[in-house]
């Protein structure tokens, strides 16, 4: 029974092919640009989310709890920070960091310029680290007369640097009175953590300690095992403080971690968002199949008279139509949703987004169509079932 | 086998009701011929689309084998015209998609019949009307005389009880008319079905075991 309306349905889709064909083409359209949509909002959201956890979700931030009066007194000092990894094995690397703020002197202009005490682990803790020219820090240059400087790439656009004609790699620069030597400068990054060292002027941490006379670090960037339990980390780090000097809190700055929820929260709405957009093509292409099929209703009362008389029941009717709109919308969904994948690759292509079919807008898709067919073939199918096989039969 | 009484049927035309029957009784025994005559729009499609489960009266009393019709649900009308019903129509009324095969075999679907089966039974239909060598041939490439007998095997197919026929020979010439009324002659005496032919033409009428005649909703 089920064959032989299957058959049939396939024959009057066939028969009627003009229309089919249109119904399908807007059915395809309303699908593939929703599958396109949401297929590329969530190409795009994990595409993100690779981002960041590539510059690190493994990267921690640190520094003393300033909202505790008992710590007042006490600080993190470089040997305590640079002797973390010893203490706690989940800890690859410590990039410890100091900030202030000073003059600068160079080709004859002056401004203020944030400063930054950094160690040679910097480039251990960010991915996101990259030279434009020269060198970083090394461990070479501890015992150095010469106190070198490496300039942030914003900084690089600043007065006096931004003109300067002779070679800018060796040439000395004065800050705070004091002589320096340009050995590198950065590539702009885009690690969160760190950014601040694209409008800074790095200077190796102990030549900071020294000329700023103080033993304070202000941060701790910290990079883990990449699998590490980041809560059980965080708290090792915490113990290891209070034991080393007494009373000292540090506090982990948590705000990537909540980046990280914010911008999953904001693909998931970006990825609703798309499905409504889409949605609303597939309207427009559902309506087309709805009209497709009141037509049919209209064009084919006689054969549907006909079908009473020889005793067809309302409901077999009603079936008739029903998998008729079914399967044209199962096939527009089908072609669509291939469409909208392959739309979504191509834009994942041309951005070097990494592809991937997630199994949920295949669902969507084969879902969204099997609805659209049941919902929009439905009122013409009623229609065609109520109708009076009399006058049905009477007309031409 | 049926039976009518005081059958009305009206339609209503706005608030005013346009009677069309105005109440009608009639017999009609097992392997009866009957032949209504009458002239155009007396009523006697309507008649037709009453007794063959169609339409349903307005008022009236219709026992069909014995059983009022009137307690019957739309589903079980249809049921009913599937197995005890056949049509033919004066405009054939076959489906245009379909061989004659697959227009013959069509009301055994609602049956459930394996497809073996309902081809098995339209093949045996149409060698009875004479037409099966033109099994696969569709509606369009037949003349139409040739096309009533298929309509004809389809009213048949379903071994119903009653044949009914509107104006059957209306749309064909008078020999192919005349074969087609031989066919229904053939198969009430051969078979026993029992004929209902709704007819213009009195020589169809007087080949009919019985004659009744129609005239402004009444039978005289
Ligand atoms: N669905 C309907 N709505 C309104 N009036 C109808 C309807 N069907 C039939 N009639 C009216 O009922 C009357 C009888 O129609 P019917 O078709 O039964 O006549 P008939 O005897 O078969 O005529 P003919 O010989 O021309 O076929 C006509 O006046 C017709 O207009
Ligand atoms: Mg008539």
């Amino acid at each position: 029974m089920f064959s032989i309306y299957f058959t049939e349905a396939f024959r009057n889709l066939y028969t009627a092919k003009q229309r089919t064909l249109l119904a399908l083409l807007g059915i395809i359209i309303g699908i593939g640009a929703m599958i396109g949509q949401v297929s590329i909002s969530m190409i795009k959201g994990a595409e993100t989310l690779r981002e960041f956890s590539q510059m690190g979700t493994d990267v921690m931030v640190f520094r003393k709890d300033y909202s505790d009066d008992e710590n007042d007194n006490t600080q993190i000092s470089l040997i305590e920070a640079l002797e973390l990894p010893r203490y706690v094995p989940s800890v690859i690397a410590v990039a410890p960091m100091m900030d202030s703020q000073g003059e600068y002197h160079f080709a004859g202009e002056t401004n203020w310029v944030d400063i930054l005490g950094v160690n040679t682990s910097l480039p251990a803790v960010s991915k996101g680290f990259q030279l434009e020219e020269g060198r970083f820090f090394s461990d070479l240059d501890r015992d150095d007369n010469l106190s070198y400087v490496v300039i942030g790439c914003e900084t690089r656009e600043w007065p006096g640097f931004k003109d300067f004609q002779g070679k800018l790699l060796g040439a000395e620069i004065k800050l705070n009175g004091y002589i320096y030597v340009i050995i590198g400068v950065l590539k702009c990054t885009e690690d969160n953590f760190i950014d601040e060292i694209n409008w800074s002027i790095l200077l190796p941490i102990s030549t900071m300690q020294r000329q700023f006379q103080s033993t304070k670090v202000n941060r701790l960037v910290v990079r883990r095992v990449a699998n590490s339990n980041h809560l059980l980390v965080s708290a090792q780090i915490k113990q290891y403080f209070a034991k080393r000097v007494k009373g000292l809190k540090v506090k982990r700055l948590e705000w990537i971690d909540n980046w990280i929820k914010r911008e999953k929260k904001e693909v998931r709405r970006m990825t609703l968002l798309s499905v409504a957009i889409g949605g609303l093509s597939l309207l427009a292409g559902s309506i087309g199949i709805m009209n497709v099929m009141l037509t049919a209703v209209i064009e084919r009362r006689r054969e549907i008279g006909i079908l009473r008389a020889i005793g067809a029941r309302q409901r077999d009717i009603r079936w008739q139509f029903l998998l008729e709109a079914i399967i044209l919308s199962l096939i527009g969904g089908l072609l669509g949703s291939g469409l909208g994948i392959a739309s979504s690759y191509l834009i994942a292509w041309w951005n070097e987004w990494q592809f991937f079919v997630s199994y949920q807008v295949l669902l969507l898709g084969v879902g969204v169509s099997w609805g659209v067919g049941i919902f929009f073939g439905f009122y013409p199918a009623y229609k065609a079932a109520k109708l009076d096989p009399i006058v049905a039969l009477r007309t031409e | 086998m049926i039976k009518l009484r005081n059958i009305a049927k009206s339609y209503s035309f706005g608030q005013t009701p346009l009677p069309v029957l105005r109440g009608i009784d009639l017999d009609i025994q097992a392997g009866d011929l009957l032949a209504v005559m009458g002239a155009s729009g007396s009523g006697k499609s309507t008649l037709m689309n009453i007794l063959g489960l169609l339409d349903r009266p307005t008022s009236g009393q219709y026992l069909l084998e014995g059983k009022e019709i009137r307690h019957y649900s739309d589903d079980e009308l249809s049921i009913l015209r599937n197995q005890k019903i056949g049509f033919v129509f004066q405009s054939f009324h076959l489906l245009p998609r379909l061989t004659a095969l697959a227009n013959v075999g069509y009301p055994l679907i609602y049956r459930n019949l394996p497809r073996k089966d309902i081809e098995k039974r339209a093949q045996a239909m149409l060698e009875k009307v004479g037409l099966a060598d033109r099994a696969k041939h569709r509606p369009n490439e037949l003349s139409g005389g040739q096309q009533q007998r298929v309509a004809i095997a389809r009213a048949l197919v379903g071994k119903p009880s009653l044949l009914l026929a509107d104006e059957p020979t209306g749309a064909l010439d008078s020999r192919v008319g005349k074969e087609i009324l031989d066919l229904f002659v053939t198969l009430n005496q051969t078979e026993g079905i029992t004929i209902v032919i709704i007819t213009h033409d009195p020589n169809i009428a007087n080949r009919c075991k019985r004659c009744v005649v129609m005239e402004d909703g009444l039978l005289k």
